[in-house]
């Protein structure tokens, strides 16, 4: 079996990976290896063929491949290695990786760091729930992309879409455009899923309903979809009797949610959060085991692409840190969601670590116009931010100087909550 | 007087724009939070611009789609008619990213260009 030693592994070449081993350069670290399972790097960008990225980091808009050629222009031109078609099967608590590729075979890497950049996965648990037979014609909204953006394949003639995340809605247009008919998105809750700019220029510019509240109950045909029931929801989410709607149609795309892809952090054995469902972390994104990081989706599902990059980028600076020996791998304050925070990003905190800045990624539960995010050590407000409005699809980042924390002892719970002002 | 309301598609921000315009004059604009956003909501009254992106038909590579976009926004009522005028195009691998595809497009002083780089069929 194939050894190679490195200093730091990255499992994942999106825009995560990508921007930690651009930065893990930057910082000095010498032998940096990305591995990769697709046959191309920059992951689920290169099929998120839409506008809309990289507005915050590059000040204006491109398209997902565009996004990612600017990293992958970059690696390119630098000495980093990458192994592309290349599978990793297992990490373990000592930081080897077991991984195999058609002209390696298996490979053993040992790497002083290990950066866990997966990315997430698609819901499919409400696809379980749905009675009925088990057709073709039923899949995720991003297999759906893959088909129509990456295959130049056309799965269907008349769609549905269940779940208003983003991905369902960018589809819903793509599927118009090449002449695909959407009846309709159909939302389990009172509220959308997605951001509102793509409800707009998604849905509406083309007349397709968003049917809040709705349901499918239930798949009809047998070797290929025929059609779906749909249903009305109480507020239990329960279909409402007499409600029903039989649909004809031959393609159902679920929007149904992402959850952080785990399965390698589980094998390492890392500490996992019940809140984000990805591995816990500490402010330079490091997890439970000292020399593992973690960023971008397989930290917790990100809204925007800019933001993954981002994480990618303080996990690289963590891994910087750790080589040289100048991290405190011991982290005394817990971050907990207090009021209206669904989930915060990082877990933990040790104010020695802290550079100049302290950046947090937190998730609203509900609407809130005029909002104010309040941080709390102790007891004791440190930073105070207002947002015009919070809404549940789009993480909302507060960030101020780690000195407002260094007069506060290096112990205890720091809450973050979201208030109305004035509340 | 006609009020018309906008969300506005410029960011993720999504901000509430309410545009009043009288005989197909604008006369004001409110609710926005950037210049952009007043752009956007004056564009939106007199001629809603979107930017295109789709794929077209590859050749000599191991993918068979090309990722394009529009390097400025088109009028919305023309993109039925650039998607079907894209349909008809295939390029041949390798392509840069920004490489041109369409110059012009329809004669709206906007070009389709590539939106990746793709070597060729190895």
């Amino acid at each position: 079996m194939k050894i190679i030693n490195t200093d730091l592994a990255i499992i994942g070449g999106g825009p995560a990976g990508l921007a930690a081993a651009l930065e893990g350069k930057k910082q000095g670290i010498k032998n940096i290896l990305i591995l990769e399972r697709n046959d191309e790097l920059g992951g689920i960008l290169q099929q998120c063929i839409h506008d809309g990225f990289g507005l915050q980091r590059f000040k204006y808009q491109m398209s997902g491949p565009q996004y990612a050629q600017m990293f992958i222009d970059e690696i390119e031109k630098s000495d980093i290695h990458v192994k592309l078609n290349t599978m990793v099967l297992d990490i373990n608590e000592n930081k080897a990786i077991h991984a195999v590729n058609s002209t390696d075979g298996v490979i053993e890497i040992n790497s002083k760091t290990i950066i866990l950049a997966m990315g997430c996965r698609e819901r499919t648990k409400n696809q379980v729930f749905i009675w009925g037979t088990r057709p073709s014609g039923v899949m995720t909204a991003g297999s759906l992309q893959r088909y129509m953006n990456i295959e130049g394949l056309l799965p269907g003639k008349k769609a549905v879409i269940l779940g208003s995340g983003d991905i369902g809605l960018i589809m819903a247009r793509r599927m118009t455009w090449e002449g695909i008919d959407v009846e309709g998105v159909y939302e389990v809750m009172s509220n959308p899923g997605g951001l509102t700019r793509n409800i707009v220029q998604c849905l509406n510019d083309y007349n397709i309903p968003l049917h809040l509240s709705t349901t499918v109950i239930e798949i009809h045909g047998n070797h290929r979809l025929k059609g779906v029931t749909v249903a009305k929801v109480d507020n239990k989410m329960n279909p409402i009797n007499g409600t029903e709607r039989y649909i004809e149609c031959d393609l159902l795309a679920l929007s149904v949610g992402l959850i952080p892809e785990n399965e390698l952090s589980k094998k390492a054995n890392v500490k996992l959060s019940n809140i984000t469902k990805g591995p816990e972390l500490n402010e330079s994104m490091m997890t439970s085991i000292p020399g593992i990081f973690a960023c971008g989706n397989v930290s917790a599902v990100f809204d925007l692409a800019d933001y993954v990059s981002e994480t990618g980028e303080l996990a690289a600076r963590g891994a910087a840190k750790y080589i040289r020996n100048e991290i405190n791998k011991e982290s005394p304050i817990e971050i907990v969601p207090g009021k209206n925070a669904a989930l915060v990003l990082p877990q933990k905190i040790n104010i020695d670590n802290l550079g100049e800045q302290v950046k947090l990624y937190l998730r609203t539960r509900k609407i809130i116009e005029k909002a104010v995010v309040n941080v709390s050590l102790h007891g004791n407000l440190v930073h105070s931010q207002k947002f015009r409005i919070v809404r549940p699809p789009e993480m909302v980042i507060t960030n101020f100087p780690s000195d407002k924390l260094k007069k506060f002892q290096n112990r205890g719970k720091l809450t973050v909550e979201i208030v109305r002002e004035g509340d | 007087m006609d009020i018309k309301k906008y969300t506005c598609i410029v960011c993720p921000m999504s901000c509430d724009i309410v545009l009043k315009a009288e005989k197909g004059k604008i006369i004001d604009v409110s609710g926005f939070t950037c210049k952009r956003g007043e752009n956007f909501a004056r564009n939106e009254y007199i001629n809603p611009l979107r930017t295109l992106t789709t794929v077209i038909k590859l050749e000599n590579s191991h993918y068979n789609c090309l990722p394009v976009i529009s390097d400025g926004s088109i009028p919305k009522d023309l993109i039925g008619k650039s998607l079907a005028l894209l349909k008809k195009i295939s390029v041949k691998a390798p392509v840069t990213k920004d490489d041109l595809i369409v110059e012009d497009l329809l004669s709206t002083g906007v070009n389709i260009i590539a939106a990746k780089s793709v070597k060729e069929r190895g």
